[in-house]
């Protein structure tokens, strides 16, 4: 029996383009766990389709999105008479794309907890097989006739974005191809079944239902009993998650067979499968679609892959952990579930339809007017997330149909960052009642991360950075010049230079260090009352904590000499934003000096923190070796390591020298510096001027040209001043 | 190169462990408010004498030898202390417990002869004392920094001083010089510490005088340990002043709650800077008195309880959630199904009765309002901003006041039940309106500082009843079913889904509007004010604070209290 985890698929590699579809969608999962991943790194464009009214309620829980509608463009389907309901995904890349199709929507139980069927391919541009590239046009015209459907001004980003894949992937045929492998069916397409008929080389003699949803009078069960009255049916159902009308299947005679399935860890049965065989030949529909009219009809939007197996892959579904059993429709409790459905509100009196922020600086805002004579008054408010007033608000007609286009100043647009929630405000006249509808405002040029051309800085710069970070320091000064300090804090928070490598633990006595810390707060008005600011300093040292916690801590921790120099370049590029910035005042010397000195003990022989003793790459590495320093001497001199640390070293200790300016930087930290030089002297390596000049070659004029640094760490080395 | 397809494959089940605190509501805004106001007082450095023999030790280790770490030579001068101590006290644990490592030094010691020993073999705390206590030794300024002037940050970030070598202080050398004065009569340097064997009779002379509580009036580190609490050592953080008065404070209530028969218990605490009133042993209320000098740390031990009786609503919230979650299994429940019994007769008769209000209906198409009419108390015409009219309505003692509801909603067998529920957010819609007053005043706004500007992840009072007030106005008119689908949508369900994410712990997921449980349990719901008992029992080393006859729980100053505070009251900071 085959598992997968799902988010790792999403690990595997980058990708340019992401398009997903899902009912459900939890945006603190997608932000904190999805996004993170390698696929989404460097994507220039994510797009997720979602269902509408599951979007309107989105917008009205108070959700905390970070990214929505900023880094990823969140597009509700309008299906009338149904729900949006496919878990179709697509990893666009330069030569290749992954096409998933699963009954996992993107929420934390779809990835992590539930039962769901889930089916991946991956598909080479150089492929000769029809099949595969014949998938990605299916695929992308399925998304092609999902945007016709969208609400609000998302539905022209999303086709637009849609279009420009043809023209980015040249290798996506302009047309589906005839072929014999795995099919796409959905139903914009019309019914499933009708579409599925035509792949049928004969009557089924078994068919094997996995669904927890079903009719409540199981018409679509009796519609194919009908048709094929010999084949056995059997349902695979789980107790208390299910829609599935016992006393309904009870009258349907011998021919069919309930299943209970017996999971572990309180799993919830949301797969869907549905599996016609026909002899030893199976032909499988698997995705979204469950066991109802609504789905295979075509009432809702559904997306199925439709693949050939044979009876032994379907019964090796089943096995002791996942366990099914046979059982007397009477004896099953399917609990009391309800199938997903259309929910309508109350009408409300005026509709946000959706607010697009465009290129050029204007607010298209979309929004209709239900009860225009009961109206007094109408607003958009635009609020940030975390705060509770908006910080700007534009006063709207009352008239029936509203489309307005508004002009930002230059002022409010700079404050425009991050999600951004977008709310109508309707006062009714006669009571002065407020009522509110919101959206997340479609931020259109941030939402094309265009990592291929930042101003001439050009891609592989970029990809240079995220690869190995080298040059980050410079590179954001760059882009602080031409698009400001927003765009750097901005940068920073979404670089994540690449772990590369894999990974024990050391024990070192050294008493660490520990810091005077004066809580006492104010009296004044705190920011968040007032508002929010965005921090250089903040983005730095969280830049700077994110990678020591994901990439040294775990490449001290794992002790695999293969990763140092990965180790080495994101501690590098770490230490150069702290020592620059901190003397530009952007950063507090003891704050950036501080977290040197972590980056120094990850590096050598760990250090301690709040009672938590944290590793030491050296002497992991020496412990993984068990003796063959040979090896690690030869692997820190090519990247100039000892030189690398002992210049960290020298920047902690000018740091700590800064604040008072008495005596001379090499006075102080002894402790730190003993634990580098114990660190060096434990493999048996010494350092040499010449390594010393190469080494300095990699940092910028700003500390390169620093005489107190070069002093201070000439002094340290013993090779002069 | 293109990976093998993936074709009806089964999803895997990742495994989610859980987390302390899952509303952030202890570690964040508690901590936070408590590090200020207990600073260098935390709930795991009660002892007063560790403030001395710690900085003792460190003063000494050098001459143990320095081929040796020092965070070891520290952690085998700790051993040796705890031996001395249990050999002081005949093998049993020292008054009052608590002193580090010595569980397996009173095992040993009872299969241990009389004459030289060696007790290097026996295992010791894995977390000594030195670790619980050196960042409050730091920040009181017992080690060696060229900053020792620290200026308050309005940017309410905490400045903070590193230090790679542990020097003492002047500060930490005269401490360390008043212990060493104290138990010099034991010598322990000489005949103790360097002594591989030292005999049983070296140890408990040492343990005798040197003990945690050993420290006594006459003890010759015992003013300094005084000076060092009360900031008279001229420490200028705000912080130390904070200390100073929360200490004086609890000084000047001991005696009043010994006079109304209470016991000096953090409740006892929180009804007097809450409602300026505790219970006599008759159950009627009887006035505090704080003098103006204290008033300014009473207010803010105040909004440190408006974040405890918030707290207590929460976290009650949070374990009716888990248990149904828990109990509904796979199947799943939605927060309309929560609410349900809260609709039911069966009820709302039985809550009537417990509440001793008689109001008509369903609770859940009550508003606050209308509950608090039927229990007399009117609000319809009250302006929520003017200060003290909820005083004035709701006073301790009232049914519907934080202080009984919390007190109905404390008792274990509540727990997760609808009554909690129901009293849950009765609690922290009427904490939120009495807050309303405080909202924008300089104490209030120290309290909204500990959001630390994220009022998503960090939750207390002021934020709810910004965000009760942004989305509906006037709140106490609102039923609460409304009310409660608003705080259990936000505080409970996204608030934990959110700090789960961020730390991937998690006892419940959502799924198409369903709330699935993942098989761990929250029984009781976490909340409190963990540093308190740690600050009684230091006054108590102090020797300002002793028990009454009648109860181990109620104190009263002891005449070096008195005078301590007596001079205290007048020393201006």
């Amino acid at each position: 029996m085959k598992y997968t985890d799902v988010s790792e698929i999403f690990s595997r590699r980058r990708a340019s383009v992401v398009v997903m579809t899902t009912y459900d969608f939890d945006p603190l999962y997608f932000e904190h766990k999805l996004l993170r991943t390698t696929a989404f790194d460097q994507a220039r464009r994510i797009l997720i389709f979602m269902d509408a009214g599951r979007y309107a309620e989105l917008c009205q829980s108070n959700v905390h999105t970070r990214y929505l509608n900023d880094r990823y463009l969140v597009a509700p389907v309008q299906v009338d008479g149904g729900v949006f309901h496919p878990k179709l995904q697509l990893l666009m890349r330069k030569t290749s794309a992954t096409v998933m199709c699963g009954s996992n929507n993107i929420t934390q139980g779809g990835f992590t907890s539930n039962l769901e069927v889930f089916n991946a391919l991956d598909i080479e541009a150089t492929s000769d097989n029809d099949s595969s590239l014949s998938m990605v046009r299916d695929v992308l015209g399925f998304y092609e006739k999902l945007a016709e459907q969208v609400v609000g001004p998302a539905k022209d980003v999303a086709k637009r974005w849609l279009r420009d894949l043809t023209t980015d992937f040249p290798w996506i045929p302009a047309n589906p191809r005839d072929h014999q492998g795995i099919r796409l069916l959905h139903t914009l397409n019309g019914s499933l079944l009708d579409q599925l008929m035509p792949y049928m080389a004969a009557v089924p003699d078994r068919v094997l239902i996995v669904s927890p949803f079903y009719d409540k009078d199981l018409r679509l069960l009796k519609r194919l009993q009908s048709l094929w009255p010999e084949c056995k049916f059997e349902l695979v159902a789980q107790e208390r998650t299910s829609t599935l009308p016992v006393a309904e299947v009870a009258k349907l005679g011998d021919h069919v067979a309930l299943y209970r399935l017996h999971t572990p860890n309180q799993r919830r049965l949301h797969a869907k499968l549905l599996a016609l065989c026909m002899g030893n030949n199976v032909l499988c529909f698997s995705g979204s679609a469950n066991f109802t009219s609504a789905a295979f009809d075509g009432s809702n939007v559904e997306a199925c892959f439709l693949l050939n197996t044979s009876t032994e892959a379907i019964d090796a579904l089943f096995d002791s952990e996942l366990k099914r059993e046979q059982i007397a429709p009477n004896q099953f409790d399917p609990g009391e579930f309800a199938e997903p459905s259309v929910s309508e509100g109350p009408p409300s009196p005026a509709t946000l339809r959706g607010v697009k922020l465009s290129g050029d600086g204007v607010l298209h805002i979309d929004y209709e007017v239900n009860m225009p004579d009961n109206l007094a008054e109408i607003r958009l408010w635009l609020c940030k997330q975390n705060e509770q007033q908006p910080f700007h608000s534009i006063p709207l007609s009352v008239a029936p149909a509203g489309h307005k286009p508004a002009i930002l100043k230059e002022d409010t647009l700079k404050q425009i960052h991050g999600t951004i929630l977008c709310t109508l405000r309707s006062t009714l006249s006669a009571e002065g009642a407020k009522h509110a509808s919101s959206v997340w405002l479609i931020q259109e040029r941030r939402l094309t991360h265009e990592f291929t051309d930042r101003q001439g800085a050009g891609s592989e710069r970029e990809r240079i950075i995220r690869e190995t970070g080298r040059g980050t320091m410079e590179y954001l000064d760059i882009i602080a010049e031409r698009e400001g300090i927003e765009a750097v804090i901005e940068f920073l928070r979404r670089l994540n230079i690449k772990y590369q490598a894999s990974y024990q633990f050391s024990h070192s006595n050294d008493i660490g260090h520990y810091g005077i810390h004066d809580p006492s707060m104010s009296d004044d008005a705190p920011e968040w009352v007032r508002a929010a600011g965005k921090d250089l300093d903040m983005a730095v040292r969280d830049f700077v904590d994110r990678h020591h916690k994901y990439v040294l801590t775990k490449h001290a921790r794992g002790g695999n000499v293969n990763g140092l120099s990965n180790f080495i370049d994101v501690f590098v590029e770490c230490n150069k934003l702290l020592f620059v910035y901190s003397q530009r005042g952007v950063v507090k010397p003891l704050y950036a000096m501080d977290l040197i000195l972590r980056g120094i003990g990850l590096a050598t022989s760990g250090y301690e923190w709040l009672n938590e003793r944290f590793p030491g790459y050296i002497t992991n590495v020496m412990a993984a070796l068990q003796g063959e320093d040979e090896i690690l001497r030869s692997a820190l001199k090519e990247v100039y390591a000892p030189e690398h640390v002992l210049l960290a070293m020298s920047m902690a200790q000018v740091l700590r020298w800064s604040v008072k300016k008495e005596g001379n930087p090499n006075d102080f930290l002894n402790d730190a510096a003993m634990q580098v030089q114990a660190a060096f002297s434990s493999v048996g390596i010494a350092i040499d001027e010449d390594s010393l000049d190469q080494a300095l070659m990699s940092y910028p004029g700003a500390i390169a040209d620093n005489q107190r640094l070069v002093d201070t760490v000439r002094k340290s080395s013993g090779v002069g001043s | 190169m293109a990976d093998e397809p993936i074709l009806l494959s089964w999803t895997k089940y990742l495994p989610v462990s859980e987390g302390q605190d899952p509303l952030g509501l202890n570690l964040r805004v508690n901590a936070r408010l408590a590090s200020q106001l207990f600073y260098c007082i935390t709930s795991i450095t009660p002892r007063a004498r560790y403030y001395s023999f710690l900085p003792w030790a460190i003063s000494v280790a050098d001459k143990l030898g320095v081929s040796t770490p020092l965070r070891q030579r520290l952690r085998n001068i700790e051993k040796t202390f705890g031996a001395s101590c249990v050999a002081a006290h005949k093998g049993i644990p020292c008054d009052g417990g608590r002193l580090v490592g010595t569980d397996n030094l009173v095992d040993w010691f009872g299969k241990q002869a009389v004459g030289d020993v060696d007790f290097r073999g026996v295992p010791f705390a894995k977390i000594p004392a030195f670790n619980a206590y050196v960042a409050s030794l730091a920040n009181l300024g017992l080690f060696e920094s060229e900053d020792e002037t620290v200026e308050p940050d309005n940017e309410d970030e905490a400045n903070e001083i590193l230090f790679s070598e542990l020097n003492l202080s002047e500060l930490g050398q005269q401490i360390a010089s008043c212990y060493q004065l104290a138990v010099e009569a034991a010598n322990p340097l000489g005949t103790v510490l360097m002594d591989s064997h030292p005999s049983t009779e070296a140890l408990a002379k040492w343990g005798e005088i040197g003990c945690i509580c050993g420290l006594q009036k006459d003890s010759a580190d015992m003013a300094i340990l005084q000076d060092l609490f009360f900031n008279r050592v001229n420490a200028q953080s705000r912080s130390h002043e904070w200390r100073r008065n929360t200490l004086l404070l609890i000084l000047c209530l001991a005696d009043q709650f010994a006079d109304a028969g209470q016991p000096l218990l953090h409740i006892n605490f929180g009804r007097a800077v809450f409602y300026g009133m505790v219970p006599d042993a008759s159950g009627q209320q009887v006035q505090v008195d704080v003098p103006p000098v204290l008033k300014d740390v009473a207010a803010r031990w105040r909004m440190f309880y408006f974040h405890f009786y918030l707290s207590a609503a929460l976290e009650n919230l949070f374990v009716c959630v888990v248990r149904e979650s828990n109990d509904k299994r796979m199947d799943g429940f939605r927060l309309e199904d929560l609410l349900a019994p809260l609709g039911s007769d069966t009820f709302n008769r039985a809550f009537r009765e417990m509440l001793d209000v008689d109001y008509k209906g369903a609770w859940l198409d009550l508003s606050p309002a209308e509950v608090l009419l039927a229990a007399g108390v009117d609000i319809s015409s009250v302006i929520p901003m003017e200060h003290g009219v909820c005083e004035r309505l709701l006073p301790m003692g009232h049914p519907l006041c934080e202080d009984s509801l919390h007190e109905l909603m404390a008792q274990k067998n509540r727990y997760g039940t609808p009554e909690a529920i129901a009293m849950a957010g009765l609690l922290c819609v009427v904490s939120c309106w009495r807050y309303l007053p405080h909202d924008g005043t300089p104490v209030g706004n120290w309290f909204s500082k500990s959001v630390h500007d994220d009022p998503f992840l960090n939750v207390t009072t002021p934020v709810v009843a910004k965000d009760l007030g942004q989305r509906f106005r006037d709140f106490m008119h609102v039923p609460f079913n409304e009310l409660l689908m608003f705080i259990l949508q936000r505080y409970i369900i996204r608030l934990h889904q959110s700090l789960a994410y961020l730390k991937s712990g998690s006892f419940f997921y959502v799924d198409e509007d369903r709330i699935y449980g993942r098989g761990k349990r929250y029984d009781v719901p976490g909340y409190g004010n963990g540093r308190f008992a740690s600050g009684i029992q230091i006054l108590r080393d102090l020797g300002l604070l002793c028990v009454t006859k009648h109860d181990e729980k109620t104190m009263r100053r002891t005449s070096e209290g008195q005078e301590l505070y007596a001079r205290e009251r007048q020393r201006k900071p």
